[in-house]
């Protein structure tokens, strides 16, 4: 007990330090979102740098290129330049034909089956061309049950079949008549003539010889190759002159893999990198000194992902299966004080399951306030009694077999350790809930020791994060019952209007009514509170001076079309590649 | 000797074994595991228990742990480390392809440190408590103190980053292939100087003061006091009397340094975003790559225990009076 205690001062310090040191204000410093950074592309080509290298920061090794077996971040963001898809997000996170690949989508009036025709005379990189038989082959291998694809798989699911017409024509079959189906087949494709003979040697394509060595050095169709990867150290990519899209701006981009963000910003500042990711505390205080002014600018936007804490209503604790008490614990939260002290004032307060960009982003939902006095009045009047004599609070708890316990409101918040700013807003919470007679332990755990706590449903609350689909009908395995087992629905909620509702934005097709019925489920869902959302995580990244186009999107600067591409540095301002 | 080769070899392999065994146990013991790795690597809203499960098969998780460490044990008797979880690339190759930084690096770092501590140590034991042997030793007290990574820290802030004098990160720049080969040479240089400098100043201290404590001992033995009665000049005498006798207890600790270095290979090379083997190391169990982990541990103690086992024999080879029984 005393190291639990010990630990929760050493968490109140922090606060207190963060409430002490939160003075940055984004909207008054230069360095960010000068007008250059966001400037697009000019039409005149010599006033674009066309040979200059871009080094990017890449927080980790990627296990593999092959598109379809990618997961992470990471990954996706080296792979997106080497494979081009027919369908792609577009800058405002809307379903894309991509311009550079597909020629035409058309989809039957019964919503049952879909045809896909792709542009003639595209090839892969190593000149054999491109065909509806290669789009096939990556649908076969998607739901192929010995292939590890797992996030490719998750977003085909609903596709019962895919057959090549001509080769320039893939019709698809759907299981069901539903207004999400043109997103079941935004899948990556994989070239057959490099995989398909070993399928039968390597049915996973993950472990033979020749199957590692085409992922690791893949064969693409995008407008860069692979010319070197370093293990440990960089993957270089160079662009491809065969590319049949826009030509991308830089010769080169070269990753580098450096693991540790402070190392990377020291890099940065060196002149090492020219593209990163910053953390809160670097984009608010690190990057203030002259040294990085010299070399970069910063940009800040919104981004949609979603940090929440989650309270488990499975049963297996007292507290929080009761809708008032997740509305106390949202009241009890200092959400003004967490975002102008702990986030910087660079978070914007969370409305609910879908962020600001979305169309299902519903601006109307009454936020909780902060207010100590209604919480404590929501616990009473769900039982929970202040003791007079210790100043906590208790309730007499029924038990299976009829038996009564007192039960003192005692649980754990769980949260990665990895995370500078949720050990805090957990101490503001903390320190709150004390007040009001609850007592709330913080346990810190290693993310992926939490993942686990989380998906075996072994916890009581915890601060989660998600990062939302352009598609609302996703939330659907974040929220509905049947997604409790199998699913997302960690906290175990279960509404029936809220099942109601995901059903109905499901199946309809008029788009108003869809955004009518996903606005209603967002604010059901903000009000019932098996979450009480906190924030929306804002985009927060370092780019070189010279480095122009970049455009925000709700998934960050790259991850969508153009992204990356469009990214380009001014004639006379390179700074890399051959003199 | 033979016999005796062959019982420390005997003794070697037990405790080989032994290590692998705690090794696999405390691998398999630490939370989270590699499946689990990989389907929450994305953080899609998508992710199931379904595929969950999938992955432990397709990693072999689902097998209890006894048969999982057979399995292991069949393989490597046959020097089949297996497939790293992370890639799917063979373990071997990982290793291999990474083996060279390390070694440059655990080579440069002992070659500069001999060349460093030989002469400080016999400059300070030929005046013993003058004042270069005070301010030396002070010097090299003080650097022995300093913990490698605070060193590491500092150079990298001042000298790389503020200084801009040498480039921290890596082996090479990105226009390296461009370059004429004494702008490689440079190059290179330049990001050889401060992590081999960090790896090689605790030994130059650790070796410095050895050095001068044989030193001292052997110049107060009668056959010194003989070589300066015949008249020798001062030069000959430390080294080619004095110096020479103290080589034997010097090989053995440099002997010992190589798995050292090994060793702390692990935070430098992360620090100095260094290719090496002690960086795959450490992504590797941020990973839970077991196989990888394993391997390592295995090399490592195979390293250890061959360079202990090599310390001694070069000491009966180069001593003929020391004879194992």
């Amino acid at each position: 007990m005393a190291i639990g205690t010990a630990r929760g001062w050493i968490l109140t310090c922090v606060a207190a330090a963060a409430v002490w040191a939160g003075d940055y204000d984004p909207t008054r410093d230069p360095l960010v979102n000068p007008p250059s950074l966001l400037e697009p592309p000019p039409h005149e080509a010599d006033r674009i740098a066309g040979d200059d290298w871009i080094v990017r920061h890449l927080r980790a090794e990627p296990a593999t290129l092959n598109p379809i077996l990618t997961s992470s971040g990471h990954e996706l963001t080296v792979q997106e330049l080497l494979f081009d898809e027919p369908v792609v997000l577009g800058t405002g996170f809307e379903w894309t034909l991509n311009p550079a690949m597909a020629e035409a989508y058309s989809e039957a009036d019964d919503h049952l089956s879909a045809e896909l025709r792709l542009k003639a005379g595209l090839t892969w990189q190593d000149g054999v061309p491109l065909t509806a038989e290669d789009v096939v082959f990556a649908w076969e291998m998607i739901r192929s049950e010995h292939v590890p694809a797992v996030r490719a798989r998750a977003a085909m699911d609903g596709v019962a079949d895919c057959r090549a017409v001509n080769p320039l024509t893939v019709r698809f079959r759907f299981r069901e008549a539903l207004p999400t189906n043109r997103w079941r087949i935004k899948f990556p494709i994989l070239p057959r003539h490099v995989y398909g003979r070993g399928v039968s040697d390597d049915p996973t394509l993950s472990r033979s010889d020749a199957h590692v060595q085409a992922n690791r050095h893949p064969v693409g169709n995008g407008p860069y190759r692979l010319v070197d990867w370093s293990a440990g150290d960089r993957i270089v990519l160079e662009r491809w002159a065969g590319y049949a899209g826009p030509r991308p701006h830089f010769a080169r981009v070269i990753f580098r893999i450096v693991p540790d963000g402070n190392t990377a910003l020291l890099m940065f500042k060196r002149g090492d990198l020219d593209e990163m990711m910053l953390t809160p505390q670097q984009f608010a205080r690190d990057t203030q000194d002259e040294r990085f002014a010299r070399v970069g600018v910063k940009g800040w936007a919104d981004q949609a992902t979603v940090y929440c804490i989650g309270w488990n209503m499975d049963g297996t604790n007292p507290f929080f299966g009761d809708v008032r008490v997740r509305q106390a614990m949202s009241h009890a939260l200092n959400m003004p004080l967490i975002l102008n002290t702990v986030y910087d004032r660079l978070f914007s307060r969370s409305r609910g399951l879908f962020p600001p960009g979305s169309w299902a982003y519903n601006a109307d939902i009454p936020l909780f306030d902060y207010d100590p006095k209604k919480a404590a009045a929501l616990l009473d009047a769900a039982g929970w009694r202040v003791d007079a004599e210790d100043g906590w609070r208790y309730r007499n708890v029924v038990g299976a077999d009829g038996t009564r316990t007192r039960v003192k409101f005692s649980f754990t918040l769980g949260f990665a350790q990895e995370s500078k700013t949720s050990p805090q807003v957990a101490a503001v919470l903390q320190q709150d809930l004390r007040r009001l007679g609850v007592d709330m332990k913080l346990q810190a755990l290693e993310y992926l020791t939490l993942r686990g706590r989380v998906f075996t449903r072994d916890f009581q609350a915890v601060v989660w994060a998600w990062t939302a689909e352009p598609e609302p009908d996703n939330a659907w395995n974040l929220l509905h019952s049947a997604a409790r087992s199998g699913g997302q629905n960690f906290v175990g909620y279960a509404d029936p209007d809220v099942d109601a509702l995901l059903e109905q934005g499901r199946r309809s097709f008029d788009p108003q009514v869809r955004r009518g019925v996903y606005q209603a489920l967002a604010a059901k869902v903000y009000e019932d509170a098996p979450y009480t959302f906190l924030i929306n995580a804002p985009s927060l990244w370092a780019f070189h001076r010279r480095v122009r186009g970049v455009h925000f999107s709700p998934m960050g600067p790259a991850g969508f079309y153009p992204g990356a591409r469009a990214w380009w540095a001014p004639a006379g301002e390179q700074l890399r590649g051959r003199p | 000797m033979v016999r005796y080769v062959a019982k420390r070899l005997l003794l070697a392999g037990v405790t080989l074994v032994g290590i692998t065994i705690v090794t696999f146990a405390v691998t398999r013991l630490a939370p989270g595991d590699p499946a689990l790795e990989a389907v929450s690597r994305g953080g899609a809203s998508t992710m199931s228990a379904e595929a969950y499960a999938r992955l432990r098969t397709y990693y072999e998780l689902d097998q209890p742990v006894t048969r999982q460490y057979a399995a292991w044990l069949g393989r490597v008797v046959r020097l089949d480390f297996g497939r790293s979880f992370h890639d799917g690339r063979r373990v071997t190759d990982k290793i291999g392809e990474r083996l060279p930084a390390t070694l440059c690096l655990a080579g440069g770092a002992v070659v500069l440190s001999l060349a460093v501590a030989v002469p400080i140590g016999l400059a300070s034991a030929r005046r013993a408590g003058g004042v270069f042997d005070t301010v030396a030793g002070g010097i090299l007290a003080a650097l022995y103190s300093v913990p490698r990574y605070v060193m590491a820290m500092l150079l990298i802030v001042v000298v790389g980053v503020h200084l801009d004098w040498f480039s921290p990160y890596g082996l090479r720049s990105e226009n390296f292939e461009d370059m004429s080969y004494p702008g490689k040479a440079a190059d290179l240089a330049r990001h050889f100087a401060l992590i081999v400098f960090c790896f090689a100043y605790p030994l130059i201290a650790y070796q410095a003061r050895f050095i001068r404590g044989n030193l001292l001992e052997v110049l107060g033995q009668d056959y010194v006091r003989t070589a300066r009665a015949k008249g020798l000049p001062e030069r000959v005498v430390l080294h080619r009397h004095a110096f020479r006798n103290t080589l034997l207890p010097l090989i053995t600790v440099v002997g010992l340094l190589v798995p050292s270095a090994l060793g702390g290979s692990v935070i430098l090379e992360t620090m100095f975003q260094w290719p090496g083997i002690g960086q795959l190391l450490f992504q590797a169990m941020t990973q839970r790559d077991y196989p990888v982990v394993m391997a390592l541990t295995v090399v490592a103690a195979v390293v250890v225990l061959l360079c202990t086992l090599l310390a001694d024999l070069t000491y009966a080879l180069a001593d003929p009076r020391v004879r194992y029984a």
